[in-house]
């Protein structure tokens, strides 16, 4: 029997009742893995072994009924997520061969849950660009979930580009500590699954305040955050701003999330218009930000301590070769910028005003959140054409806002279009909002019949 | 054309905290290489600074026992740069919001003023002599606690830099912010140094990097007023520079690097959030600043009634202070302690046998050693000698006058005849005494007392032999 | 994007690019930086923008010194001599 396309909650059901042992359900997922990888290359590397003597480790806390959400269940998690004794690349020549001596703050949580680490997600260079690859493994079925990283919006667009649900949780919700800084002020962690459920369901088991990460907060409320699984919408908020359905965004996507907020509110939401007037700089100043993060996060990166050594008779040639080997174009472009904007004569022009604006957009959604309980937009604006070289670049507004405002974000699929491609759409939440949205989009799924709309 | 010199500081202070700024590594000083390290402030990925909290309350001790304002709101910035002793290329420090600012130090009527301390963490070591092709890395030191303490350019001459320094490191103990140790590089000065004529503006400067003693920056100083009056004199122009000080030749060269032409970038840290302080957290922090030398001077002066230069010498340094005080607590004669301490230990320190910051007898040991010399348990000329073997044997005084004997015995049969035969001895100046001249009794006391050494108190032979006397 | 820029930038960034790749680089840098100039035109005062998320010193970390890590894993990403992370001589 082939287990591989069920969902999180399904597969416990599944090893509680043991119709399967968790060693064989991994196994399932290996096989699996082994076929689609070599052409798929969602995994940058698979961790076989361990992965099968975790699944048969954690079969007597299953047998005792003392079994966790995720306990005995595989996962992929992305590779610029610190994983003890196994190489974590972040996608980059410079680390290919890297082994770091500890484990991110999510991983010990993972462990302590009795997850089954099944391999290393494939990302792009310390994830620059946020393209959706870390949604590949799930898409498919070689993972039921993939643990992935979101600065600017890689966890939303690869659900929105795979037909997948991702959250990006509230900045600070989930510790970075062990998450390969590209962005620190932007960086989270999230899931990516195949239903809001699921998100909700992994969001709980990775949600701690750890003390390693100082913008860590954790659960203080000790929330369930499947707690507005299954139960309508009735009564939410939902407003719709119009910067998003502008010209900037296709067609059809607009159409799709348009039909989709009439779906809700039909079943009892509120729909809110509204305006954001500040998002039309969101994609500049996320832009501008993260890069002069990136390009001093970056710079730890010389070869000296770990990581590619390159050759040169002095200091300076020899991280010069180093970092000229060890990063990519796209990596050094972001540097450059980063450090473009950070420098005498431009510090005010581009970063002072990129900052101000991020704080504009917080103060305009904070200011909508009196009022509204969920904003509603397309994930990207279009839809999956993602991968033109200026979009690379470019940052999507869609996505970069809600980063920008540190607010939690969930990306489910709201239609499909005629050539088969799914359409994604976004429901941003207040800060620590992760139930409401989660709620709104758990609904939706449930609700949601992709025939009706083909 | 006089020219006048113009002095500015950036002293480097050590925080005396059990673990490093940014992570829970030990913060002694030294170890074998990369043995007081982590992941973190070996800059591996994913990891993340998470700031010290006793490294905030000390800069906050420091910026009140130093007149300064304390921001309520502070947060801390990126140095980037590459050096190899820098693993993160960044240094964490803080340019925009610092903890404190506008200070001042008075020296006698005179205020140098302070513009901020930030703290800020230190850099690893690198060694150079162990291998002929490389350099090496240690980063037991990178991530020490910092701070920096930058004054205005109130200075004007060497005497005046190494007092302000002498006063700040004082200061600095006495508020546990800091040990003070110059020679392991718990203090280190820079000192920014330009010449210009009177009310003229301030001429080009030079900074000179990384002094690590008073005596060198006295002489750095010197030197480059030297070195800059003869170039300006010479109608040669100078160029501001970064320079290093030669303790070998007492020179300062230049140190040709780009120093000068480097933009850091500074921007906010975006891994360390700012930091709120609220009013009630600061006055707890003032509450537990311990006694500072000026009250402490006051104390002993008008209290114990030392004298003015003994009070200066006693509080010019915590650890003597804290000394004193102990030994106190032992015997609490302050006129008596203080002089054993400025005639005879102070002695030995400069002599260099003995440590202030590693004595091999405590202070107690010493105040005992001071009650026994003065309530004649043992002969107060003896005192000396009592100490030289306790830091010799590192035994307690009462082994150390068992053993050698030191001990007054009170034998007055053996008084008696002592003094029978000094009398007998010594017929004229007995004569002289009879009648009536008092100053012959010194000598005669002296002849016995010299044979009654450890034997008898000075005022049993002085009874005994008056009585004798008349009688 | 003159050269000179670009060779303080590649300075900052401890990168370089061979003669032939410069101009491409350079063209692309300045469509970035053509981008992002949009921000010029928001018109604010910056200097008053403060940071919302912030910590209280109770949040910070204790001063207790923890155990390091042993030099052996910390060093073995590299090839260390003397338990030291190694570079080409530098000249004092």
């Amino acid at each position: 029997m082939d287990f591989t396309q069920e969902t999180v909650k399904n597969l416990r059901a599944i090893l509680d009742s043991r119709k399967i042992s968790a060693e064989e359900l991994c196994s399932e997922y290996l096989e699996l893995i082994k076929t689609m990888n070599p052409d798929l290359k969602a995994f940058a590397g698979v961790t076989a072994e361990e992965a099968l003597s975790s699944a048969k480790a954690v079969q007597s806390r299953i047998n005792a009924g003392e079994a966790s959400a995720l306990t005995g269940i595989p996962a992929a998690v992305n590779d610029n997520i610190m994983t003890e004794g196994l190489i974590t690349s972040c996608g980059s020549k410079m680390l290919a061969d890297f082994i770091p001596p500890y484990d991110a703050g999510v991983i010990e949580l993972l462990k302590e849950a009795g997850y089954v680490l099944l391999g290393k997600a494939a990302v792009d260079e310390f994830s620059t660009s946020g393209s959706p690859r870390s949604g590949a493994a799930v898409s498919v079925g070689l993972a039921p979930y993939s643990l992935g990283t979101d600065t600017g919006g890689a966890i939303r667009r690869a659900a929105a580009f795979y037909g997948l649900t991702g959250l990006r949780p509230t900045y600070g919700r989930v510790s970075r500590f062990g998450l390969a800084a590209f962005a620190s002020s932007l960086d989270q962690i999230g899931p990516i699954a195949k239903t809001a459920e699921d998100c909700a369901i992994i969001l709980n088991a990775i949600c701690a305040r750890d003390s390693r990460d100082a913008s860590s907060f954790g659960n203080p409320k000790n929330e369930d955050f499947t707690s507005g699984i299954n139960t309508g919408v009735k009564g939410l908020k939902i407003a719709v701003p119009k910067e998003f359905f502008g010209d900037n965004v296709s067609e059809d996507v607009k159409t799709a999330v348009i039909e989709s907020a009439k779906i809700l509110e039909k079943q009892g939401a509120e729909l809110i218009d509204i305006s954001v007037e500040m998002t039309r700089y969101a994609a500049q100043a996320f832009c501008i930000i993260s890069s002069a993060e990136a390009s001093s996060n970056l710079s730890r990166y010389d070869g000296v301590n770990f990581g590619l050594r390159g050759e040169g008779a002095t200091y300076a040639e020899q991280i010069e070769d180093s970092r000229n080997k060890g990063f990519g174009s796209e990596v050094k472009r972001r540097i450059m910028f980063g450090n473009f904007v950070l420098s005498q004569g431009n510090y005010d022009d581009y970063f002072q005003k990129a900052r101000a604006l991020r704080q504009k957009i917080r103060a305009e959604y904070d200011e909508i959140f009196k009022s509204a309980d969920i904003i509603l937009t397309p994930t990207v604006s279009n839809a999956y054409e993602v991968n033109t070289p200026a979009r690379r670049v470019i940052a999507d507004f869609c996505t970069a806002s809600a980063s920008l405002a540190e607010l939690p974000c969930v990306s489910t699929t709201c239609a499909y279009k005629t050539n088969g491609l799914p359409v994604g759409m976004s429901l941003t939440g207040r800060k620590y909002g992760e139930a409401t949205i989660l709620q709104a989009a758990d609904f939706f799924e449930r609700t949601f019949n992709p025939e009706n709309f083909s | 054309m006089k020219l006048i010199p113009t002095i500015g500081l950036e002293i480097h202070a050590e925080l005396m905290t059990a673990s490093k700024v940014f992570c829970s590594c030990s913060a002694e000083f030294g170890g074998n290489p990369n043995t007081r390290c982590c992941p973190g402030c070996s800059a591996f990925p994913g990891t993340i600074p998470s700031l010290n909290k006793k490294a905030v309350e000390l800069i906050i001790k420091a910026g009140a026992v130093l007149n300064c304002e304390i921001s309520r709101l502070t947060a801390w910035d990126r140095k980037n740069y590459f050096y190899p002793d820098l693993p993160r290329a960044y240094q964490i420090s803080q340019l925009f919001k610092p903890v404190c600012t506008n200070g001042f130090v008075a020296l006698g009527e005179k205020r140098i003023r302070i513009k901020q301390i930030h703290l800020e963490e230190d850099a690893g070591k690198l060694i150079h002599d162990q291998s002929p092709k490389y350099s090496l890395a240690d980063y037991n030191r990178a991530g020490m606690c910092l701070i920096e303490i930058v004054t205005e350019p109130d200075i004007h001459n060497a005497e005046e830099a190494c007092m302000f320094v002498e006063k700040i490191r004082a200061m600095l103990q006495y508020a546990d912010v800091c040990n003070g140790r110059m020679e392991q590089g718990a203090l280190r000065c820079d000192v920014n140094i330009s010449l210009a004529p009177e009310g003229a503006p301030l001429g080009v400067r030079a900074e000179i990097k990384n002094l690590n003693s008073i005596r060198s920056i006295a002489r750095a100083i010197e030197y480059e007023i030297h070195r800059q009056t003869e170039t300006i004199q010479k109608g040669s122009s100078l160029i501001q520079e970064t320079r290093r000080f030669s303790d070998a030749t007492g020179e300062t060269f230049s140190m040709r690097t780009k120093e000068n032409a480097h933009d850091y970038r500074y921007f906010p840290d975006p891994d360390i959030p700012p930091l709120v302080l609220k009013d009630s957290e600061l006055e707890a922090i003032f509450a537990s600043i311990p006694e500072m030398p000026e009250k402490r001077y006051a104390r002993y002066t008008n209290e114990y009634g030392i004298t003015a230069n003994d009070a200066e010498i006693l509080t010019g340094n915590k650890i003597l202070s804290d000394f004193f005080e102990d030994a106190l607590k032992e015997y609490n004669h302050p006129k008596a302690v203080c002089a054993f301490i400025v005639t005879e230990l102070l002695r030995r320190v400069n002599l260099e046998e003995i440590k202030l910051e590693a004595l091999p007898f405590s202070a107690s040991d010493f105040g005992l050693l001071v009650k026994y010399g003065y309530t004649d348990k043992i002969n107060r000329g003896d005192m000396k000698e009592v100490l030289r073997e306790m830091i010799n044997s590192s035994n307690s005084p009462e082994s150390v006058c068992e053993l050698g004997g030191y001990w007054i015995k009170e034998d007055l049969g053996l008084v008696e005849s002592v003094i029978d035969e000094v009398i007998k001895n010594n017929p004229n100046p007995v004569a002289q005494y009879r009648n009536g001249e008092q100053k012959v009794f010194g000598f005669l006391m002296g002849q016995a007392s010299k044979e009654l050494k450890g034997k008898a108190t000075p005022a049993i032979i002085k009874e005994t032999l008056e009585k004798k006397l008349k009688g | 994007m003159d050269t000179l820029t670009f060779n303080l930038l590649c300075e900052a960034s401890q990168i370089s690019f061979p003669e032939a790749e410069k101009e491409d680089f350079m063209r692309r840098l300045d469509s970035i930086i053509d981008f992002a100039g949009a921000v010029k035109q928001f018109d604010c005062d910056c200097s008053t923008g403060e940071d919302l998320g912030s910590v209280r010193l109770d949040d910070l970390r204790e001063d207790t010194a923890a155990q390091s890590l042993p030099p052996e894993k910390l060093l073995a990403n590299t090839q260390p001599l003397f338990n030291c992370y190694v570079i080409p001589k530098l000249m004092e």
